[in-house]
């Protein structure tokens, strides 16, 4: 690496930096679990945890009555969790993003925002690929 | 071939055709600069999104036999063995959920490409990543060949596959097949993800027709759930039992739900499902997934339900050979009750819904073979492109043994071997599992659980005898020890074989025996796109870039 690719890379460094959004990454212990908040973790593993005891409490759905529009209250009953559990899980899934916010574990090896090699980070939003609102996360 | 249905079979081979096309020109798809190398060749370059990964999981997951056997055991015994099915894939997705991201995070990080991968990483343990791969390959295997026992049944209710001769008899399956092998070999891992496209279209499409169209021409649901109930609880004459299970009863409680719980453990310990993870850009895309794919769920329920308006409708699913079969009672309640264009739209769903797992599991099995067999114990220092064509090779080596399989032994092996690998994968979850969050678990330990799971269960499927033919491997139900309840056999293996990695773990630790070295960090389970590959001792390769999408 060339002087002035050193000083760009620095500079780069220094920017990331200067506009908040992520620290100076080389002091953070990477063998270390990132940070989180306990409260919405415990919060999140519950409602995935309910839809596991409610359909394996099965004794307190096999059963014929009340029926919905003829289906039995066997069946309609699963498929109504389908969508309470399916609800679940997407408010788990905000939370969990809440709870722990990524800790990146850019260490001077590897590419980076502006690296050109790389069609997704060198947009300045490397974190974003699979997103379909295409931005903030 | 007198009673071959013209219209329905043009259809069918109009699509296969289409998806055939696609399949080939998969390989332009987000081209890569090189196929030469597992993370492009197996797993698509790892650089799906969120949409691109639910048509691919749901394709993977949610397999032409499933789409054949689930309605086929409700129409020929009930709730039990059939409507299970619905809270298995509903728990399915918080489970994973909460493991998936680690494992997609520290396999991003060290360039896994197979779960043995990263048993191997985490305990340096080559016996106990040996253990996981083939138990991850022997599961897989009958698993493809199910796939073309789905196709097969297909084509036996268009009217092919009759007569004597054997070349005649098996020649679409063959071709089917050989296509199927061609663009698996060329795309790798973007061909069933492009054809996933059409798959779960015309799998949602004719779904949706049949439960709103079939129940009104057999008198409503009123008639479906009354004729379901008066099967069901009819005195079968060679058992002395009722036929079967409307609603689970008392005895049944505990199958019903450790079918549905050991089922969701273990689907994602199978390899394919773990390649079509992998294959995701970022590690978040599997947990939108779990909240996303649960459509599919829905939509096994509604087929479920199929195999009891079939009962109503009064279906009489008797193969080419004169003998009735129960596997073919979805594609004949089509052809019975759907004008032949729409019957053969039907059938191409169930045969292209064989060929998107059937690839996966190819490219899976032959990923597990090269990495944790060839590599790790032939040739240590293969290059990523030695890699890459070792495992195309394998794939097609995977699928003409599961042809044969299917070809030359009698299908009920091959069910066989499909209850067997669901028992034998669940023993490899608390070695991946377990890995993922904390090392107390010994190496050995979990070695000697996951041995005497094998044995455990493999000998309790044996034991299950079919009361009407005699046959052994009869289900995958037995007698739970100490409960007196029926349950899941997979699952009580599971229960003895976490007891004894326990035990193990706890004084081979207290004897301060070595755990192996472990290559991995605690930050490396929260990794994400964006974040450094750890380099490997090959300068360069697949490992240190991170993908580009």
């Amino acid at each position: 690496m060339s002087n002035d690719a050193r000083a760009e890379e620095q500079q780069k460094r220094g920017a990331l930096v200067a506009d908040g959004t992520r620290g100076r990454h080389d002091e953070v212990d990477h063998d270390t679990v990132p940070p989180a908040n306990t409260g919405l973790l415990v919060a999140a593993g519950i409602l995935l945890l309910i839809p596991i005891v409610a359909l394996m409490w099965v004794s307190s759905y096999a059963k014929v009555e009340p029926k919905l529009w003829g289906f039995p209250f066997f069946i309609w009953y699963q498929f109504l969790w389908v969508f309470i559990c399916s609800a679940m899980t997407f408010t788990a899934y905000k939370l969990v993003l809440k709870a722990r916010p990524h800790r990146p574990m850019t260490d001077g090896r590897g590419p980076r925002v502006g690296d050109e090699r790389d069609t997704d980070l060198h947009d300045g939003n490397p974190f974003d690929a699979d997103d379909p609102r295409g931005g903030t996360r | 071939m007198s009673n071959v249905n013209w219209t329905a079979l043009i259809v069918l081979v109009l699509l296969f055709a289409l998806v055939t096309g696609m399949g080939f020109w998969a390989t332009r798809w987000r081209r890569p600069s090189s196929m030469e190398s597992l993370d492009e060749w197996g797993l698509g370059g790892r650089s799906f999104g969120t949409w691109v990964t639910w048509f691919l999981l749901g394709g993977d997951l949610y397999t032409a036999y499933t789409f054949v056997a689930v309605p086929a055991a409700m129409f020929a015994t009930g709730a039990v063995a059939g409507f299970f099915a619905v809270p298995y894939t509903i728990v399915l997705y918080p489970i994973i959920f909460v493991f998936m991201a680690r494992l997609w995070s520290v396999s991003h990080r060290h360039g896994y490409v197979t779960p043995a991968d990263f048993v191997r990483g985490r305990y340096g343990s080559r016996e106990l990543s040996l253990a996981v791969a083939v138990t991850g390959f022997l599961a897989t295997m009958p698993y493809i060949a199910l796939q073309l026992v789905g196709i097969q049944a297909v084509l036996e209710v268009v009217g092919l596959g009759g007569g004597s001769n054997i070349i005649a008899k098996d020649a679409p399956l063959f071709i089917a097949f050989a296509l199927l092998a061609a663009y698996t070999y060329s795309s790798g891992l973007r061909a069933p993800a492009v054809i996933a496209f059409v798959k779960d279209t015309l799998i949602y499409l004719v779904i949706i027709v049949a439960i709103i169209y079939l129940p009104s021409k057999v008198g409503g649901w009123d008639a479906v759930f009354g004729a379901a109930q008066e099967k069901m609880t009819t005195v079968n004459e060679a058992t002395g039992k009722p036929t079967g299970a409307f609603v689970p009863g008392s005895q049944q409680m505990w199958a019903y739900a450790t079918l549905g719980l050991g089922s969701a453990l273990a689907l994602f310990m199978y390899p394919h499902s773990i390649t079509a993870t992998l294959s995701a850009s970022s590690r978040n895309t599997i947990r939108r997934n779990a909240s996303i794919l649960p459509a599919y769920s829905f939509v096994l329920g509604l087929l479920a339900l199929l195999g009891w308006v079939a009962i109503a409708a009064g279906t009489k699913p008797v193969g080419l050979d004169g003998k009735p079969n129960a596997q073919l009672v979805i594609p004949q309640l089509f052809e019975d009750m759907f004008p032949s264009w729409f019957a053969g739209i039907a059938f191409s769903a169930i045969a292209i819904g064989a060929l998107v797992p059937a690839a996966i599991m190819s490219i899976a099995a032959a990923n597990t073979f090269t990495r944790n067999i060839y590599k790790e114990w032939i040739r240590p220092d293969a290059s990523p492109a030695q890699e890459a064509k070792v495992s195309k090779l394998i794939s097609l080596i995977v699928k003409a043994f599961a042809l044969v399989f299917v070809l030359a032994l009698d299908k009920q092996n091959a069910i066989n071997f499909q209850l067997l690998g669901g028992i034998w994968i669940l023993q490899t979850f608390p070695a991946i599992v377990f890995g993922l969050y904390t090392k107390w678990f010994h190496r050995w330990g979990l070695l000697l659980g996951w041995a005497v799971g094998m044995v455990y269960g493999t000998w309790q499927a044996y034991n299950v005898v079919n009361p009407v033919t005699g046959a052994h491997f009869g289900g995958s139900l037995a007698n739970i020890p100490g409960i007196a309840q029926m349950g899941y056999i997979a699952l009580t293996a599971f229960v003895i074989n976490l007891v004894i990695a326990a035990i193990v773990s706890a004084v081979l630790n207290a004897m301060k025996v070595s755990n192996g070295t472990d290559e991995t960090i605690k930050g490396d389970y929260f990794a994400d796109a964006g974040d450094p590959r750890v380099e490997k001792t090959l300068p360069t390769g697949p490992h240190e870039v991170t993908p580009s999408p």
